[in-house]
């Protein structure tokens, strides 16, 4: 471990007041589609429930073979 | 070279602190030098996983964030406290004070602590990894630490809210060109097991999954009472996060 001290020195540069505008623009943009993402997220669930259906299926089917080997 | 992450989710209790202190406390299992940084400055609860004192807590982040404390005067080992084999575990925890918590919050942070932080602590201690336990949500200045890190790892849990939320987040990041990665927590049981899991929600969010970590009960019994995967070494829980460990120790240099 090194003997000097590490302090910090507050304060803001320009670099972030520019860091700071983009984010906020990238938020704003965001927000406009978000018709855009209700529907990407929706096909995602549907999706997501076509899994999980075909996993229960197979579940099922493996529980049935087990009772069968029983 | 220090590498900094960012430990996100879009909402709150989506198990950002935990992952973060039981993520800290692997790679130290690496032998790395690890520092974890509480940045959930309205509900600082990283202190309490690690059960750090309050006497040990006596100068906080606060106080560097505003000059008025060394880095050193921050920075508490846990090493020995926590009877890590090897590596080494620092933490730097944020004030409980409502008074101190709403001024930051007003005031907000400053780009350039994230890059001066993880810079002293690789220089005073040598660390390897700085990994910030942010405020969830997406607002300007939880942005601000997600986009001055080197790597965020976005936390999400399986529900609309959350995906539709971690969506517009990574649409957000991938604006900045962020090196970003997911990890599903909590997920229930019944979907951790689909093998098409972690591609299909790669391909929503356009962002890797690099971990899949199921709901346990355990988890929530254990009630922040320490660092969980210490105390249950071969409990599933701990493999999923050795998983993710080792894709960092692997693939983020």
């Amino acid at each position: 471990m090194s003997m000097r001290k590490h302090y910090f020195k507050p304060g803001r540069g320009e670099s972030e007041a520019n860091l700071r505008a983009k984010i906020s623009q990238a938020l704003l943009s965001a927000q406009t589609d978000i018709d855009v993402v209700e529907r990407k997220v929706s096909a995602f669930e549907r999706r997501l429930e076509e899994i999980l259906n075909r996993l229960d299926d197979l579940e099922s089917r493996v529980k049935k073979l087990e009772e069968l080997l029983e | 070279m220090v590498v900094s992450f960012s430990i996100h989710s879009y909402r709150g209790g989506t198990g950002k602190s935990t992952t973060t202190a039981n993520l800290a406390v692997m790679l130290t299992l690496y032998n790395r030098k690890v520092a974890t940084v509480d940045l959930d400055l309205t509900s600082p609860g990283l202190h309490v996983i690690y059960q750090v004192s309050q006497s040990q807590m006596k100068i906080t982040l606060n106080d560097y964030i505003y000059g008025k404390a060394a880095l050193e005067d921050v920075v508490v080992d846990l090493t020995n406290q926590l009877g890590l084999p090897r590596g080494k575990l620092y933490f730097l925890g944020a004030s409980m004070k409502p008074e101190e918590i709403a001024k930051l919050m007003r005031e907000g942070y400053s780009e350039r602590f994230f890059r001066e932080v993880a810079k002293q602590l690789g220089e005073a201690y040598g660390v390897d990894y700085v990994i910030f336990d942010t405020h969830p949500g997406l607002n300007e200045d939880t942005l601000l630490a997600v986009l001055s890190s080197d790597v965020s790892f976005m936390l999400m849990r399986m529900d609309k809210q959350d995906i539709t939320g971690t969506y517009v987040t990574a649409q957000v990041l991938s604006k900045f060109n962020k090196t970003s990665y997911v990890i599903l927590n909590m997920v229930p049981s019944d979907m951790a097991k689909a093998p098409e899991l972690q591609a299909e929600v790669s391909k929503l969010l356009g962002v890797p999954v690099i971990g899949v970590i199921p709901f346990y009960p355990e988890i929530l019994q254990h009630r922040s009472r320490g660092v969980f995967i210490l105390r249950h070494p071969k409990h599933p829980y701990t493999l999923r996060i050795k998983a993710v460990a080792d894709f960092i120790v692997n693939n983020i240099k």
